[in-house]
């Protein structure tokens, strides 16, 4: 009994996730939330992956990227090309639909991710402010690709239309809660540690052993692969898609998300990208001086909380404890399928180290 | 955790309340209308804001002088609720959302941009809420819905335009083009040149291309544009380029009439090809500040906003009319019945007369302008039959 208190109280973020789900969208079908609201809370859902996946980079392993727009990119096109022509969606029955809805995302995803390690091998030679120029000249790159890209296929210069509306709310917010544990337990895996060794002293990690050169791939790879997800939903959201959307502005708009919640950490990259999505759109009774007054905001938060909003601070869901979250955590099955093989006792828990 | 509750709660419970306070929709107008003006209000963009927001504040001046709109024999106050897109195709999708759930507006003028068009349109086509663009020149952009117009005419309609005057009213019976078939633009005024020319009996010489704004010599296809010798010589390409296929034809001798398309509406064009190499070169535009029927117009918003209408202002105006005068049409604000009405509208307006064709694309007089001793000079109001 004790143990399950503990473990409730531990995983209450649980039944709080799924409880604010069902409430949002039994309020949505009674009328009560217009779809304005579920439209921001769906870009909402889409910025805070993409503010998880450059806290990756940028918080986690300390390395700057400016082209976290370009992985964007990739996601959404590849995943919209998938669905659009390759499956030819819209004359799919409807479960099917969802299928490849899913199918498309991790194509996208996966293609994201591809790009992130072709990137990450000559990029990573480079540190700091370079790493970051060598980002950006890959997102602008990619960008270009888009636009010469036959434009039957990727809609060149007029952008990608048709794309079938198949993200809802049910998929931006599952992703986006997939996309804070993947993050959680990143960090407390040996990889994130890793990678926080390196933030915090390449030298000194490379000397204690650490393949540097190694973690930091998979980062890039982790980092694109994630914000792959947020280009597939954000494509499959607004049904269009242009190369300029995902210009460098939009890679710089993440890392204001990420820097206002709190750099290095998952709650503050989240409370970031959800604040300064729903903020402009509360201000939008401000016609002309909303930008200004958003920019003030802004400017306050940094003064004032020069960390963040939640800088340096986790939610206890989102918590550091070497051993993973319990209903998640893929070594509590994998050690007990291993544990069936060799007909041993089940490895106690202990991930991580 | 507490804290991310009362959080979560307080914003939700914002937008709840932001989303009371829906006025009833039964059956006549009500006494106050909503319209929804979304565009560029900020961003690379924001001069077409300016624009957009100088042609409404022309609008309310209007009605303010008028009392409102006559809808019937009722005067109705109209609102227009103004949103910004940032030319951000997500943040166009949020206005359109938020004019619609929240504003709850009859119907929506603009975005000017394609790309927010584009995607904020079919938002609207789901709530059957019409809506028109005053500059998504973009083809598809109408072809989202039948909820979806635009006030400016498509490409190719200038090339049918052209290929008219050019038999009509220069008594041409040859015609050469050189087009550029790296550029959407470009082809598709060639192919609408060419297939207007043809068919009403002309012959088309030489249809001479090029592949790219790389290119810089034109010699062989100018080459083979001379031998034909050509009554009138077509330029549909960008403005950068068109200073240097002129001169490159004028110093070859081809003395043909010049005609070209709204990329040569440019202050400079004229002093970049050479004033003398250019005179009397004729091409189409949407707007001109000499238009006939645009003085009072231009004069008003002039003394009012203190800066010139240009095609974005003068567009967006007329996307104003012609909603306003669809609901005084239909007496209703209910989106099907305005709709209908639009698609049905027939209305005289700054830059002439407009109808809507079935795909709701503008069929309404071309403006042909002159070159003139480097000046742009009105000439003629032309539509295509």
């Amino acid at each position: 009994m004790e143990k399950m208190k503990a473990l409730c109280k531990r995983n209450i973020a649980f039944p709080i996730f799924a409880l604010f789900f069902l409430v949002v969208t039994l309020l949505h079908q009674l009328g009560i939330v217009n779809s304005y609201f579920m439209q921001v809370m769906m870009l909402a859902c889409i910025y805070i992956i993409m503010a998880e996946s450059l806290n990756i980079l940028n918080g986690m392993t300390g390395l700057s990227s400016l082209g976290q727009a370009g992985f964007m990119s990739v996601g959404a096109y590849s995943s919209a090309i998938f669905t659009t022509y390759i499956l030819h969606v819209s004359s799919l029955p409807e479960p099917l639909q969802v299928v490849a809805f899913v199918a498309a995302t991790l194509v996208g995803a996966v293609m994201a991710a591809i790009c992130g390690v072709l990137i990450g091998i000559p990029a990573l030679r480079l540190r700091g402010d370079y790493l970051a120029i060598v980002t950006l000249g890959f997102c602008e790159v990619i960008r270009a690709i888009w636009r010469v890209v036959p434009a039957d296929i990727a809609g060149g210069a007029f952008g990608l239309t048709g794309i079938p509306k198949l993200a809802n709310f049910f998929w931006a917010f599952l992703f986006m809660i997939l996309s804070l544990y993947f993050c959680r337990n990143y960090m407390d895996s040996s990889f994130g540690r890793a990678c926080l060794a390196i933030r915090d002293n390449e030298i000194a990690a490379d000397t204690m052993g650490i393949d540097c050169f190694r973690y930091k791939t998979i980062a890039f790879a982790s980092s694109a692969f994630i914000a792959g997800v947020a280009g597939s939903l954000y494509a499959h959201l607004l049904s269009y898609i242009h190369p300029d959307v995902f210009s460098y502005a939009k890679s710089s708009d993440f890392l204001v998300y990420l820097y206002a919640g709190g750099v290095g950490s998952i709650s503050g990259a989240m409370l970031g990208a959800l604040a300064l999505t729903v903020l402009p759109e509360l201000l939008r009774f401000l016609n002309d001086w909303r930008l200004v007054i958003y920019g003030a905001l802004l400017l306050c938060i940094i003064l004032f909380r020069p960390t963040g909003l939640f800088g340096g601070r986790e939610f206890a869901f989102l918590q550091l404890k070497t051993g993973g979250i319990r209903v998640f955590h893929v070594s509590t099955f994998t050690n007990w399928v291993k544990g069936l093989f060799r007909g041993e006792k089940r490895v106690k828990e202990g991930a991580g180290k | 955790m507490k804290k991310v509750l009362s959080l979560i709660l307080a914003l939700a419970m914002v937008f709840a309340l932001a989303a009371c306070g829906d006025s009833g929709k039964d059956g006549g107008v009500p006494d106050t209308i909503k319209i929804g003006v979304m565009g560029t209000m900020t961003g690379e963009q924001a001069l077409d804001g300016d624009n957009i927001k100088g042609a409404i504040a022309l609008i309310q001046q209007e009605l303010d002088a008028a009392g409102g709109l006559k809808v019937g024999d009722k005067m109705v106050k109209v609102e227009f609720v103004f949103g910004d897109t940032e030319a951000k195709p997500e943040q166009a999708v949020n206005v359109m959302q938020k004019f619609i759930d929240q504003d709850k507006v009859v119907a929506v003028l603009g975005p000017n941009n394609s790309s927010d068009c584009l995607s904020s349109y079919e938002v609207a086509q789901s709530k059957g809420i019409p809506c028109i663009s005053n500059c998504g020149t973009n083809t598809k952009v109408t072809q989202i819905g039948d909820y979806c117009f635009r006030a400016c005419f498509i490409d190719p309609y200038q090339g049918k335009v052209m290929a008219q005057y050019g038999i009509n009213e220069c008594g041409a019976k040859t015609a050469a083009i050189l087009y550029n078939n790296a550029d959407a633009y470009s082809t598709g005024l060639m192919e609408a040149f060419r297939d207007s020319f043809e068919a009403m009996g002309g012959t088309i010489v030489a249809n001479e291309a090029f592949a790219g704004t790389e290119v810089k010599d034109y010699s062989a296809q100018l080459t083979a544009i001379m031998n034909a010798d050509p009554d009138v010589f077509f330029i549909p390409n960008q403005n950068n380029m068109v200073p240097m296929i002129v001169q490159q034809a004028r110093a070859m001798g081809i003395d043909a009439q010049l005609l070209g398309c709204d990329s040569w509406d440019y202050e400079f064009l004229a002093d970049l090809i050479g004033k003398e190499l250019c005179e009397g070169s004729l091409y189409t535009s949407a707007y001109a500040n000499g238009i006939e029927t645009a003085k009072d117009f231009h004069k008003n918003f002039t003394d009012l906003n203190g800066f010139e209408p240009g095609f974005p202002s003068a567009m967006m105006y007329e996307c104003a009319k012609i909603v306003m005068g669809a609901i005084q049409e239909c007496q209703s604000v209910d989106g099907a019945a305005i709709r209908d009405a639009m698609a049905n509208i027939s209305i005289d307006l700054p830059t002439g007369h407009l109808t809507f064709d079935e795909n709701r694309n503008p069929v309404k007089a071309c403006v042909i302008i002159e070159l003139v001793d480097g000046k742009r000079v009105y000439k003629d109001s032309v539509s295509a039959e």
